[in-house]
C-alpha cells in the first residue's frame, strides 16, 4: 500500500520537490562517507599507536609495582645470606568459580602441594576468600594467571630466602608474616635493608658453614644441651663465623617461634670456669707481679678467708706459671689473684668490657652478670671464672686481647664504619701477648688439656674451661659447662676459635670435660678452615716469637 | 558461475550480472577471517561455561549460523526494491511481536532481558535493527505526505517518530541502551541523508546526552560503565586493560603477525573475547596488521555501497540502502572504539566476525538487503 503511495497521489507536484530531496541525499550520503572515512582512519591511527610496543601506557596484568625491594645481606665475600624475591599469595572466590573440579586439577597441576578436598569444601561453603597458596613465585604465579580463571586473583608479598638456611639462622634474623623483621641483622639494620640498600657482613660464610658443621656433629655425639661456636679475627674485631645451636631454620616459618631467644652467641650468660685464668695471668704479668719463674706452691689446697681452693688435677707440689695454666690451677690462680687486689682485677676485667653490654651489631643480647666483689672470697672465684656471667661473644673478644698485643676491640659482625672505626683500647703491653702465646702453646704441646688439638699440621694454642652450672642458686656439680679458645697460628694469632657446650653427656667418652669435647670439635673445625683461608700451617717458627729465652732475658 | 553470459536472461544470471560482486567477495573474506578467529577462541571460551564440554562448540555454532546466514543473505539478495519494501514491513512487525514477547516472556541474562527462549535464544532486538532502517526509509521518503483516515497534521514523518518511540520504550524496558543509542543514530542519520538541518543534528546530540544522562542516573549497570570509563581515563576495565595488552602483544613493530594463531593468552582472560572483544584478539594472535587488513575491508564494502547508491535515484532506495550501510558502519566503528579504549563499553559485537547468533544473522540480513538495493536497474 505504501509503494503506491509515490505513484498514484500528487505524483506531479512533488515531483520537484522529490528531485531536490534526492540530490540533497545523494550530498548527504557523501558527506557522511567522508565523516565515516576520516573516523575510520582517526580509529586506525588510535590502533597503530596502542599497538607500536611502548608507545601505549603498560598495563601489566600481574601489577609488577613491587614496593623497593629489601636489600641483600652479603658475607664479606659478597656472597648472598639473605635475599628477597618477589612472591605471590594466591587466594580463590568460592563463589565465582564455575567448574571447580576442572579448576582444582589444573591448579594442582601447577602447584601439587595444594590440598584439593579442602579447598573443593571451602567452594561447596561459598566461601569468599580461599586461601590457595603464597609465596609462589613470578613464574607459577604467571602459569596460574594464564588459566584466566575469574575467581582467582593474587596479593603481592615478598618472599625472603636464606640460602645458609640454619647455618646463619640466628645470625641473620627472619622477616615474619607481617614482613617485620624479627632478630638479628634484620632487625638491627632494618632501616638500611628497607630503603633497598645490601648490608655486608664480617662473616665468611665458608668458615660458617664449617663452623657449623662440626659444632653440629659435636653437639649430637657429645649429646649436649647446647653449642656455641665462634671464629674471631683478633687483629679487627670482626666476627667470621658465629653459631648457636639448638638452630632453626629461617626459611620456615613453623620454626621462627624459635629464632627469637635462644642465639646463645650473645643471648646467654656463662660462669667460663678456667677460661678466666687467661685474664688473671695476662693482668699479672702486665703488672709486672709474676713471670715464666714465679712459681706457686700447689702442694696442699689453698685457704683464703674460710674459702678451700683445691685443684682438679692435683699435682700436690710447687708449680712453675706455666704449670698453673697447663694444669689449670686454681691454687696458682687465686694466689696471682690475690696479689693482684680486688681494684686492679676489677680494672682489667672492665677494661675488657665483660662488664658491659657489647655492640656488636645484633641487638638480642644478654647484658652479663657482674656482681660486686664483697669478699677475698669473690676476688678467688672471679680468677678463675666464677662469680661473673658473661656470654660467648664477650669473652672471644676479651680472649682475643690476651694475644694479639693487647687491645681489647669490641666484636662486631656488620661491615659497617660506626663498628669499624671504634677505637681499640691498649689493655696489655705487647710483652703479655708473647708471653701468653707461649703460655696458650703449652697447654696443647705439653700434655695440658688440650693436647687433643695439638696436630702436627697447625700450630695452635689455647685453654679449656670446664665449670659447673648454677641450677636453683647451687652449684650442680653433675652437670658443667664446657669452654676451649684457642688461637690459630699461635706464634702470630689471627684466628680465635672459640667452642662452648653447654652440659655435654656423653655416651662414650670418659670425661665431659672441656678436653674431650669442646677440643676435638675445635681440632676439627681447625682442619677444615685452614686450606680455606690460606692458613700456611707447615711454615710455622716456632722460635720466632715465642722464646722464652728472649722474654726472661 | 562463469557460464553465466550477460545475455543470459534467467534470474540467476540476472542476479549475478546486477549484484555487486565485489561487495559480496568482501563480505566472504570477513565471513572466513570470522571462522579462523573463532576456531582460535572457542576453546578458551568454553572453558568459562560449565555446562559446555567440546572446545569446538562455538565453532561449530558459529559455522551453522554463518550458513543460515548466508542462505537468507542470498536470498534477501534476490529480492527487488519491492520486494525489500515489503520483507522490510514484514520483518519489522514480526520484531516487533517478538520485542513485545521478550518484555513478557523473556530470558533474564546478566541483569538485562533480551533474550527470547525458543528452543534457543533469539535477540529480537537484533532482528528489529535492520527492518527498522527499512521502516524508517520508506517513511522518510514519503515524509511530508498525510496518511488516509488520519488528522491532516499528521505525516508519514510523524508516523517514523512514532515508531522510533515505540522501539525505544522497548529497548529501555530491556533494558539496551546501547541499542537503543544505535537506534537513535540510525533514525537521525537517515533523517541527516533526507535534508535534516542543522538545528536538528544538534537535537540529535542534545537527545543522546539526554539518553546518556538519564541512564546514567538511573540504570546502574550504565552508570557503572560511564564511571569507570571516566575515572581512570580508557585503562580504568580489567577487559580494557587487558584488550590494550593484547594490541601490544601483536605489535606491528615487533611481532608483525602477533604470537600466532591459537598462541594468544589475553583471550583466555577476557571474558568477552569470542563476542564483542574478538579484534583485541586478532591482534595479538594474527598480528595487528591483520586488522588494519580487517578496517580495509570493512572500509571498502560501506564505501563502495555508498558509491553504488549514489547512482540511484529513488529515495527510498537511497535512504535504505544507505541507512544499512550506516548501520553497519557505525557498528564496526563502535565496536573497534570500544576496544581501544575511546567510548565506555557497549556490547556491540563486531559483523561477521564476533560470535553470537542473532547479531550475525542480523548482519547478514543487513548485506542481504544492502545488497539487493545496490543491484545494477
Amino acid at each position: 500500500m505504501l509503494e503506491n503511495a509515490s505513484t498514484n497521489y500528487d505524483s506531479i507536484k512533488i515531483d520537484g520537490a522529490n528531485k531536490s530531496a534526492i540530490e540533497v541525499c545523494k550530498q548527504r550520503i557523501i558527506a557522511v562517507s567522508v565523516i565515516f572515512f576520516v573516523v575510520t582512519v582517526l580509529i586506525s591511527i588510535k590502533l597503530f599507536y596502542v599497538s607500536s610496543s611502548g608507545s601505549v601506557i603498560k598495563t601489566e596484568i600481574i601489577n609488577d609495582q613491587l614496593p623497593i625491594v629489601r636489600g641483600k645481606i652479603l658475607d664479606r665475600n659478597d656472597k648472598i645470606l639473605a635475599v628477597s624475591l618477589p612472591s605471590y599469595s594466591l587466594h580463590m572466590n568460592g563463589t565465582k568459580v564455575r567448574k571447580p573440579i576442572i579448576l582444582l586439577a589444573k591448579l594442582s597441576k601447577i602447584i601439587p602441594t595444594i590440598d584439593k578436598s579442602k579447598i573443593l569444601k571451602k567452594i561447596n561453603d561459598q566461601k569468599k576468600f580461599i586461601y590457595i597458596a603464597r609465596q609462589l613465585t613470578p613464574k607459577v604465579a604467571e602459569e596460574v594467571h594464564l588459566l584466566g580463571e575469574p575467581s582467582l586473583d593474587f596479593d603481592i608479598e615478598s618472599l625472603r630466602l636464606y640460602p645458609l638456611e640454619k647455618e646463619t639462622g640466628y645470625l641473620l634474623g627472619y622477616m615474619g608474616f607481617d614482613d617485620k623483621p624479627h632478630a638479628g641483622v634484620e632487625r638491627s639494620f632494618d632501616e638500611k635493608l628497607k630503603q633497598g640498600k645490601d648490608v655486608k657482613l664480617t662473616l665468611d660464610s665458608r668458615l660458617q658453614s664449617i663452623v657449623y658443621d662440626k659444632l653440629k656433629d659435636g653437639f649430637i655425639e657429645f649429646n649436649a644441651k647446647a653449642a656455641v661456636g665462634i671464629i674471631m679475627d683478633v687483629t679487627n674485631g670482626e666476627i667470621l663465623a658465629a653459631v648457636s645451636i639448638p638452630d632453626f631454620n629461617p626459611n620456615l616459618r613453623s620454626q621462627h617461634k624459635s629464632g627469637n631467644s635462644n642465639n646463645r652467641v650473645t643471648m646467654s650468660n656463662y660462669e667460663m670456669g678456667s677460661i678466666f685464668k687467661s685474664f688473671t695471668i695476662a693482668s699479672g704479668l702486665n703488672e709486672n707481679l709474676i713471670n715464666l719463674d714465679s712459681r706457686f706452691d700447689a702442694s696442699k689446697p689453698y685457704e683464703v678467708k674460710g674459702k678451700i681452693v683445691t685443684d682438679f688435677h692435683p699435682k700436690n707440689r710447687i708449680l712453675s706459671l706455666k704449670e698453673v695454666f697447663v694444669y689449670s690451677s686454681n691454687i696458682g690462680s687465686a694466689m696471682i689473684a690475690m696479689q693482684l687486689g680486688m681494684e686492679k682485677q676489677n680494672h682489667y676485667l672492665i677494661a675488657l668490657g665483660l662488664n658491659k653490654t657489647i655492640d656488636s651489631g645484633i641487638k638480642e643480647i644478654n647484658a652479663p652478670l657482674f656482681p660486686e666483689v664483697v669478699s677475698e672470697a669473690d676476688i678467688v672465684s672471679r680468677s678463675y671464672g666464677y662469680h661473673i656471667s658473661v656470654n660467648p661473644l664477650q669473652v672471644i673478644a676479651a680472649l682475643a686481647a690476651t694475644v694479639n698485643g693487647g687491645k681489647y676491640i669490641e666484636p662486631f659482625v656488620v661491615d659497617d664504619p660506626i663498628y669499624k672505626k671504634r677505637p681499640s683500647v691498649q689493655v696489655f703491653k705487647p710483652e703479655v701477648s708473647n708471653i701468653m702465646r707461649y703460655l696458650y702453646r703449652s697447654v696443647v704441646s705439653d700434655g695440658g688439656t688440650a693436647s687433643k688439638i695439638n696436630i702436627k699440621e697447625y700450630k695452635i694454642g689455647g685453654k679449656t674451661g670446664t665449670a659447673s652450672p648454677v641450677e636453683n642458686g647451687q652449684y650442680n656439680t653433675e652437670k658443667n659447662i664446657v669452654s676451649f679458645i684457642s688461637f690459630l697460628p699461635i706464634n702470630d694469632p689471627k684466628y680465635a676459635i672459640f667452642i662452648l657446650l653447654d652440659n655435654p653427656n656423653p655416651h662414650k667418652k670418659p670425661q665431659a670435660t672441656a678436653g674431650w669435647t669442646a677440643v676435638p670439635i675445635a681440632r676439627d673445625i681447625v682442619r677444615e678452615m685452614a686450606p680455606v683461608v690460606g692458613e700456611p700451617g707447615l711454615n710455622f717458627n716456632m722460635t720466632k716469637n715465642i722464646n722464652k729465652e728472649a722474654i726472661l732475658q | 558461475m562463469i557460464s553465466l553470459s550477460r545475455s543470459d536472461n534467467s534470474l540467476l544470471a540476472r542476479w549475478w550480472w546486477t549484484i555487486d560482486r565485489w561487495n559480496l567477495l568482501q563480505i566472504f573474506i570477513l565471513a572466513s577471517i570470522g571462522i579462523i578467529m573463532i576456531w582460535a577462541v572457542s576453546p578458551s571460551a568454553v572453558d568459562r561455561y560449565s555446562e559446555i564440554n567440546d572446545s569446538y562448540h562455538f565453532l561449530k555454532k558459529h559455522i551453522g549460523f554463518l550458513s543460515i546466514g548466508t542462505l537468507i543473505m542470498l536470498f534477501l539478495s534476490f529480492l527487488s526494491v519491492k520486494g525489500i519494501r515489503r520483507i522490510g514491513l514484514l520483518g519489522f512487525l514480526s520484531s516487533l511481536v517478538l520485542l513485545f514477547c521478550v518484555m513478557f516472556f523473556g530470558e533474564n541474562i546478566n541483569g538485562s532481558t533480551r533474550w527470547l527462549d525458543i528452543g534457543f535464544n533469539i535477540q529480537p532486538s537484533e532482528f528489529m535493527k535492520p527492518f527498522f532502517v527499512i521502516i524508517t526509509a520508506l517513511l522518510l521518503s514519503q515524509k511530508s505526505r498525510t496518511i488516509e483516515n488520519f488528522p491532516k497534521w499528521i505525516n508519514y514523518g510523524h508516523l517514523s517518530l512514532i515508531l522510533l518511540m515505540v522501539v525505544l520504550f522497548l529497548l529501555f524496558r530491556q533494558p539496551d541502551f546501547g541499542m537503543a543509542v544505535l537506534v537513535i543514530l540510525m533514525w537521525f542519520g537517515q533523517h541527516f541523508l533526507v535534508g535534516l538541518s542543522f538545528r536538528w543534528v544538534l537535537a540529535l546530540i542534545s537527545a543522546l546526552t539526554t539518553v546518556m544522562l538519564l541512564g546514567y542516573y538511573f540504570v546502574d549497570y550504565v552508570k557503572t560503565r560511564i564511571d569507570s570509563f571516566l575515572s581512570s581515563g580508557n585503562q580504568g576495565e580489567y577487559q580494557l586493560s587487558l584488550a590494550l595488552k593484547a594490541y601490544e602483544n601483536g605489535s606491528i613493530l615487533e611481532n608483525l603477525f602477533g604470537k600466532g594463531p591459537g598462541k594468544g593468552t589475553i583471550k583466555k582472560q577476557i571474558p568477552d573475547a569470542h563476542t564483542d572483544f574478538i579484534f583485541p584478539v586478532i591482534a595479538e594472535e594474527f598480528g595487528a596488521i591483520i586488522c588494519f587488513f580487517i578496517i580495509i575491508i570493512f572500509t571498502c564494502i560501506i564505501v563502495r555501497g555508498f558509491w553504488r547508491v549514489i547512482n540511484f535515484s529513488n529515495l527510498f532506495q537511497l535512504l535504505s540502502a544507505g541507512g544499512l550501510l550506516m548501520l553497519f558502519g557505525i557498528q564496526v566503528l563502535i565496536n573497534i572504539s570500544v576496544t581501544l579504549g575511546l567510548i565506555p563499553t557497549t556490547g556491540m559485537t563486531l559483523p561477521f566476525i564476533s560470535y553470537g547468533g542473532s547479531s550475525l544473522i542480523s548482519t547478514f540480513i543487513c548485506m542481504g538487503m544492502m545488497l539487493a538495493l545496490t543491484r545494477k536497474n
